[in-house]
């Protein structure tokens, strides 16, 4: 009797137990080629005031990530994969941005857009509660500035929320295109962005 | 006189015996609580070295500053695969954080930003008005408003607001947090310890750097003690999970202790091969373990006393002084060795004139050489070093409880004793028979000057050595250590800084910014992507403090309207209300870098106000492998601006020492001129000074014909040559003549050979020490101690001849 209890408990496990990878698959499913708009929120300060931001942004999952704010202000950033980062404010002169924390958020949204389940895996701790994938960084310099990252499937968006130790921000991504490709010129159609951004994402 | 000062020895000895007596036993008692109560033993190899200013508010920052140095430890974690660097650099940040919740006596800290951080965010707090990032100050110089506009949503909505070191209600804009934010990047770029490749011994490996600050002083070796096993212990862990990761250490600390551990093995072989030697010389000759009171008893009382009154002097006795007091027992026990002697003779002066004469010169022969030392260690106490002075006072005063000892309570503890000295007294007979041919004043002054003659000629060639590092036992493996992790490492050198002098906080700032102006146009100085870090990369000067300042007020109060819009645009109303804001600003002051670097934070001390002269210093570190030299060269130029060295003070400093050392030496060697000039006649004296003289010279000659640097040392050393010399001569001068009815006026001879070997056993071994101070001292002193036995004997010879014949003439 005991040992059929048992073995129906192991049944009924295996049949719960699902892996790092499937759920990274189910939440972020891993693309190379992508573009889609966002809805950004993040408290002000220590407030509950929410500030929103639109845009869209445009992914090549061997280059790097174009992001452009396009309201209330016109801001693109340039995440490259190898770990540069640019920021254009308007019309203003393209200028590199130099400070880590900047470079590894920059990182881990590349990771997180493209869904690089390697990289994710390497790096945190996943569970799923109440249809949200919860991924905590395992390491503690990255829990620093990022205490977790919720992952939640709406009709055809996703929010993405980074819990930072003193406020957050939340991303829902929608209107997602997985393409076969993406160039330089598609890149800035889409983004409606400078010459010079979508260059600099494709000639690195 | 002689008769008076026998009579008045004895008569003091009777009533200071027991005052003595009571004394000893007080100190015992002084010693059992100080026991119980903790001995301090000053650790600190800092206070070997001279001060580097005569300003104190200087030399207490450039302290502070080496202080910090002394308690930065970098650990460098190196493995060709990159992801076990990493997992060993998070396991030591977890094992790192783990020991400072759970152990209270845990030193090792992360060296990060998030200290500094919190320090800014509290001053950015209490004066915003007077911070502005680049950005933010062009467009409000321009006042663009479109711009500002733009800026301004930027910093709450784009990518400038991903990290928020200021809040809302005092920097409504983030122009504040854009300063904040470009000024953590600049502190914290040293900081990483994120993992790169490298390249070693031609292989490609991945380094880690994991910067720790340890909450003690690096040259404390009391504390060095536990920091160093607790950093042993976090590489143990580590090792334990990665069996094959390199960990390579750098930091002052690890030289400090390497140096610290020679200076207690020193202690030991010294102490032991001291009293090894003594013990074995004084079987040899008494054959009695009776003769083994007085010097013990003395030698152990003279040590005590010279501890505690260090003690009580300095609060803590430096660990070199214990190391020069495991010398003494070589001269303490001449005094005991000179009392065996006297008072086995005495027993066969029949005659009470005799006796009497032999017993006034005796005293005096022991007083003078009680003196005559005591005037050599004194000499150390002006030579500006505290711990030299700590020694002086610690051997004078334990040369003098002991001489004490000797004379008050000597005779209780030397009856039965019985010496066995045939075999040395056959010996210095022959020796003092062989050296008549040359028992010749003219002999002997010739040599003198040309002894004298010889050094003269020789001192523009003489080698000197005023290196700092003397004063350390430089390990070559941590040496080559250091430079491995410093090719790999960028950071700041620990020991040399720019100085900047001011008589206001705007001189300053100005003269830190004509410094990088001039360093803008050379190229080539500074490693890749480095510069002198200074206050102005920390605060804003207060001239531009002001213009930030009278640009917010027209952002705030004159233009108050494009804030008001602002607000109302973004739907900010209820967290923002522009009057207080304008309160705010009202109320608000410059921020002043006293301020900032007297909160005691993690931000290095680079601000020094002194009271003396109203003067302002200020410092500015050097990134690591900067061309020192092109530096300088720009440096010569400009005004208020000076090359800081720690070495080169120090090697100044130490030469300066050496060279008043030596005029004290020729004073010191007047001094004791005029002593023995007034105790003897003008000929004897001169025979008596040329002895030590000679023993001078030739000591100085040796050093260089063995191609030896003379340092400051070495010099020192000197002193205690002249003062041991004297003690030989003063009792060749007092016995021999002392016994001119006696036969055997010669029994007194073995106790100055005796006393000369032990000085030779106790001194000569400081010789064999691994630290270079030390080892200078115990060469120095080796040479000087055989030079001055040479010369007694000699000098017996030539006092028979010229002094007791011509007496037996007259007679």
């Amino acid at each position: 009797m005991l040992i059929r209890i048992l073995f129906l408990l192991f049944v009924c496990a295996c049949s719960t137990f699902v892996s790092a990878d499937d759920l990274l698959k189910r939440y972020l499913p891993e693309t190379c080629y992508q573009t889609g708009e966002f809805e950004q929120q993040k408290p002000l300060g220590k407030t509950q005031k929410l500030l929103t931001s639109q845009g869209r942004f445009a992914f090549s999952c061997n280059k790097g990530l174009v992001w452009r704010t396009q309201s209330p202000l016109l801001e693109t950033n340039l995440y490259q994969l190898k770990g540069r980062q640019w920021l254009q404010s308007g019309d203003a002169p393209l200028q590199e941005l130099n400070g880590k924390i900047h470079r590894h958020l920059g990182n881990i949204l590349n990771q997180l857009i493209g869904g690089n389940q390697q990289f994710l895996n390497k790096h945190f701790a996943m569970v799923e509660q109440d249809k949200t994938l919860m991924l905590t960084p395992k390491q503690s310099r990255m829990k620093k500035f990022l205490q977790s990252i919720q992952i939640t499937l709406t009709d055809n968006a996703v929010i993405i929320k980074m819990q930072h130790p003193d406020n957050f921000t939340q991303v829902r991504i929608f209107n997602i295109n997985n393409r076969d490709s993406l160039n330089q010129t598609e890149c800035r159609e889409f983004t409606q962005t400078s010459d010079e951004i979508c260059y600099r994402l494709f000639e690195s | 006189m002689n008769t008076t000062l026998a009579s008045t020895l004895t008569l003091w000895q009777n009533t200071c015996r027991w005052l003595l007596v009571s004394l000893s036993l007080l100190m015992l008692v002084f010693a059992l609580v100080s026991l119980k109560t903790g001995i301090h033993l000053d650790t600190n190899l800092r206070s070997l070295a001279p001060s580097f200013s005569k300003d104190d508010a200087l030399n207490q920052a450039l302290n502070q500053l080496s202080a910090n140095a002394s308690q930065s430890v970098m650990l460098v974690l190196a493995h060709p695969d990159q992801d076990v660097v990493d997992q060993a650099s998070e396991l030591m940040q977890e094992l790192v954080e783990a020991a400072i919740e759970t152990d209270k006596n845990n030193l090792l800290v992360y060296n990060n930003a998030a200290d500094i951080t919190r320090t800014y965010q509290a001053l950015l707090k209490n004066h915003a008005f007077y911070f502005l990032g680049d950005q933010a100050k062009a467009a409000l110089i321009n006042r663009n408003e479109k711009h500002l506009n733009q800026l301004a949503l930027s910093n709450l909505y784009g990518s400038a607001s991903q990290i928020q070191l200021t809040d809302v209600s005092y920097d409504p804009f983030g122009f504040v947090n854009e300063y904040a934010v470009a000024l953590l990047n600049n502190l914290t770029a040293t900081m990483q310890a994120e993992s790169r490749l490298v390249q070693h011994q031609g292989q490609s490996i991945y380094i880690a750097p994991q910067l720790l600050q340890i909450n003690t002083d690096g040259f404390a070796m009391a504390t060095q003690a536990a920091a160093l096993q607790q950093i042993q212990q976090l590489q143990n862990q580590l090792r334990q999970k990665f069996t094959d990761l390199q960990i390579y250490e750098s930091g002052m600390i690890f030289f400090a202790a390497d140096s610290a551990q020679s200076a207690q093995a020193d202690i030991g072989l010294i102490s032991l091969g001291s009293t090894i030697g003594v013990i074995l010389l004084m079987l040899l000759v008494f054959r009695s373990l009776k003769a083994f009171l007085l010097p013990m008893i003395s030698i152990g009382l003279g040590v005590l006393f010279a501890f505690l009154l260090c003690q009580t002097l300095f609060g803590a006795v430096h660990i070199l002084t214990l190391v020069f007091g495991a010398s003494l027992i070589g001269v303490v026990v001449d005094y005991s060795l000179h009392y065996f002697y006297f008072c086995v003779h005495q027993q066969q002066m029949h005659n009470p004139h005799i006796l009497l004469t032999a017993k006034s010169a005796f005293y005096r022969a022991l007083l003078l050489s009680l003196l005559s030392s005591v005037v050599g260690y004194a000499a150390l106490a002006v030579s500006g070093l505290e711990a030299l002075t700590q020694i002086a006072i610690f051997s004078a005063a334990g040369l003098i409880f002991s001489w004490l000892f000797v004379v008050v309570c000597g005779h209780h503890l030397t009856r039965s004793v019985k010496v066995y000295d045939g075999f040395l007294n056959h010996w210095i007979a022959k020796t003092i028979s062989a050296l008549q041919v040359f028992a010749k004043g003219r002999i002997l002054f010739s040599l003198l000057v040309a002894l004298i003659i010889s050094l003269t000629l020789s001192i523009p060639g003489m080698q000197v050595s005023d290196s700092p590092k003397a004063l350390i036992n430089t390990n070559q493996e941590l040496v080559d250590r250091e430079q491995l992790v410093n090719s790999w490492i960028s950071g700041y050198e620990p020991a040399s800084f720019v100085v900047v002098s001011g008589e206001s906080e705007q001189q300053v700032f100005d003269r830190i910014a004509t410094l990088r102006n001039q360093l803008s146009k050379q190229k080539g100085i500074f490693p890749e992507s480095t510069n002198l870090l200074a206050v102005d990369q920390l605060l804003p000067s207060p001239q531009t403090q002001q213009q930030h300042y009278q640009l917010n007020q027209w952002l705030y109060l004159s233009n108050n309207q494009f804030i008001t819009n602002f607000i109302k645009q973004q739907g900010l109303e209820e967290l923002l209300n522009v009057e207080e804001l304008q309160t705010q600003l009202v109320k608000q002051s410059a921020a002043s870098a006293k301020d900032l670097f007297a909160s005691g934070n993690s931000i290095p001390s680079l601000w020094v106000e002194s009271s003396l002269d109203k003067k302002i210093l200020s410092f500015m570190l050097i990134p690591k492998h900067t061309k020192i030299t092109e530096l300088q060269k720009i440096l010569q130029g400009l005004d208020g601006l000076v090359y800081f060295s720690a070495v080169d003070e120090t090697r100044e400093g130490l030469q300066h020492l050496r060279e008043s050392a030596l005029q004290y030496l020729l004073l010191a060697l007047s001094f004791i001129a005029l002593l023995l000039l007034y105790q003897y006649k003008f000929k004897k004296s001169l025979y008596l000074i040329a002895i030590p003289i000679m023993s001078l010279c030739g000591s100085l000659i040796l050093l260089m014909l063995f191609n030896i640097p003379i340092s400051l040392f070495h010099v020192m050393a000197l002193f205690l040559v002249l003062g041991l010399g004297i003690d030989y001569v003063v009792f060749v001068a007092e016995m021999t003549s002392a016994n001119l009815e006696n036969a055997n006026d010669g029994d007194f001879f073995p106790a100055i050979v005796l006393s000369s070997v032990t000085n030779l056993l106790s001194f000569g071994l400081l010789a064999l020490s691994s630290m270079p101070a030390v080892n200078a001292f115990g060469v120095t002193l080796l040479f000087g101690c055989t030079l001055n036995l040479l010369g007694a004997i000699w000098l017996v010879a030539i006092w028979r001849k010229t002094f007791l014949i011509s007496v037996n003439q007259s007679n």
